[in-house]
């Protein structure tokens, strides 16, 4: 087994302890009712363990696409183009799962799952059709060069919506909570017995984002040598 | 039920601020969110929400936004009145009166839902993911079985 599969096995093996455990912490130790102002849904709030970490690895796997496009862009090596288009990926599904535990959520606490007058989820939503786009565009440019210099700079200019929807509830108009920084109209829900479970959650999305980062780069990387094979065989043809 | 409102104090007809329009009340567990148009206007600085209970008025409060959450005991019905307040606090016209009952519904399913949301995208991703690396490891030693037989460079 080489270095790499190992370290990917270990980790699959943590993530799975550590997701069962922040199943089990989440539904049975963390308090069934908040009873903060923003959370008053006695069960429902619960999914505030997975849909606010969820988020925030998503915004972390842009800042990866970002961090990568740029390298690309300087150093004009494709791995980089490689680890863009993998980290993309793996924050698009993030900001999907983010969207749909927003919406069931916002469908137990409001009564809807979505309001258009909401800044914040609009916001979100636009994130997410931003890279969503990022990922149609690359399938539309057929010439490896030009499809990672145009996804680079896209990435680059598109990375300006991550802010915008992480900041957009304490800028405009928003119901969604506000819950980090001793400001925060909702920071009461952030008990001390809260905190631990909050932070395994990170840890073990972050893990998953990694993993699947990592394996997704894996397949690119098959993807560009099958690629390379098969020019070679039409060559010589 | 017949309902007895009772103008929000200091509200004047004919003081030259808008109606309020729009006002929209969406009912939850123990909560209930309004929401309204936006007033665009010189003297509009804010809005004051009147809230009623079985007649009477039980909260005042004033906001800046066009939006207010209000938390109230479940099956118990509200009536909201919204006006726009100028700086002196003189208040515009009440807007029509909009009623609302909070109250706490299948909140077991939607975590439930959450929940099976989440594990079942990301193993649908992994899934995906496994199959295309089978598709892909296939490929690629038919790829490699040719250049080793000589029909690739």
């Amino acid at each position: 087994m080489t270095p790499g599969r190992a370290i990917d096995r270990f980790l699959l093996g943590a993530i799975f302890l550590g997701s069962v455990l922040l199943t089990w912490l989440a539904l049975v130790e963390a308090p069934s009712f908040a009873g903060r102002a923003g959370f008053t849904a006695p069960l429902t709030w619960k999914l505030f363990f997975f849909h606010v970490p969820i988020a925030l690895v998503s915004f972390i796997a842009f800042a990866v696409a970002l961090a990568a496009s740029i390298q690309f862009l300087r150093l004009r090596r494709f791995e980089w183009d490689r680890s863009a288009q993998a980290a993309v990926e793996v924050g698009v599904l993030y900001t999907a799962l983010t969207l749909v535990t927003g919406m069931i959520w916002g469908r137990a606490e409001w009564g809807t799952p979505w309001r258009w007058n909401d800044a914040k989820l609009v916001l979100v939503l636009v994130l997410f059709l931003i890279y969503v786009a990022y990922l149609l565009l690359r399938r539309e440019i057929p010439d490896p060069e030009r499809r990672a210099r145009i996804s680079a700079l896209y990435a680059v200019a598109g990375f300006a919506s991550v802010p915008l929807a992480w900041f957009a509830q304490r800028i405009w108009l928003s119901f969604h909570p506000t819950v980090f920084g001793s400001e925060a109209p909702d920071a009461g829900i952030v008990t001390p017995g809260v905190m631990p479970i909050f932070a395994l959650s990170v840890l073990v999305f972050l893990a998953l984002f990694l993993y699947l980062y990592r394996w997704r780069e894996r397949l690119l990387q098959v993807e560009t040598r099958i690629e390379d094979l098969s020019v070679a065989q039409e060559v010589v043809l | 039920m017949a309902l007895v409102l009772l103008l929000p104090a200091g509200a004047a007809q004919g003081n030259g601020l808008p109606r309020i329009e729009g006002v929209q009340a969406l009912a939850a567990n123990q909560r209930i969110d309004l929401t309204w148009d936006a007033v665009v206007h010189p003297r509009v600085v804010g809005y004051q929400v009147t809230v009623y209970a079985d007649g009477v008025s039980v909260q005042e409060a004033n906001t800046s936004q066009p939006g207010f959450v209000f938390h109230g005991t479940n099956e118990r019905t509200y009536v909201f009145l919204v006006a726009a307040r100028a700086e002196d606090g003189t208040l515009g016209p009440p807007s029509n009166p909009v009623a609302a009952t909070p109250r706490l519904d299948r909140d077991l399913q939607y975590l439930a839902a959450g929940l099976i949301a989440t594990w079942l995208g990301l193993f649908a991703y992994a899934a995906l993911l496994a199959r295309k690396e089978a598709r892909l490891e296939a490929k690629l030693e038919q790829l490699l079985h040719q250049r080793m037989e000589g029909k690739l460079p």
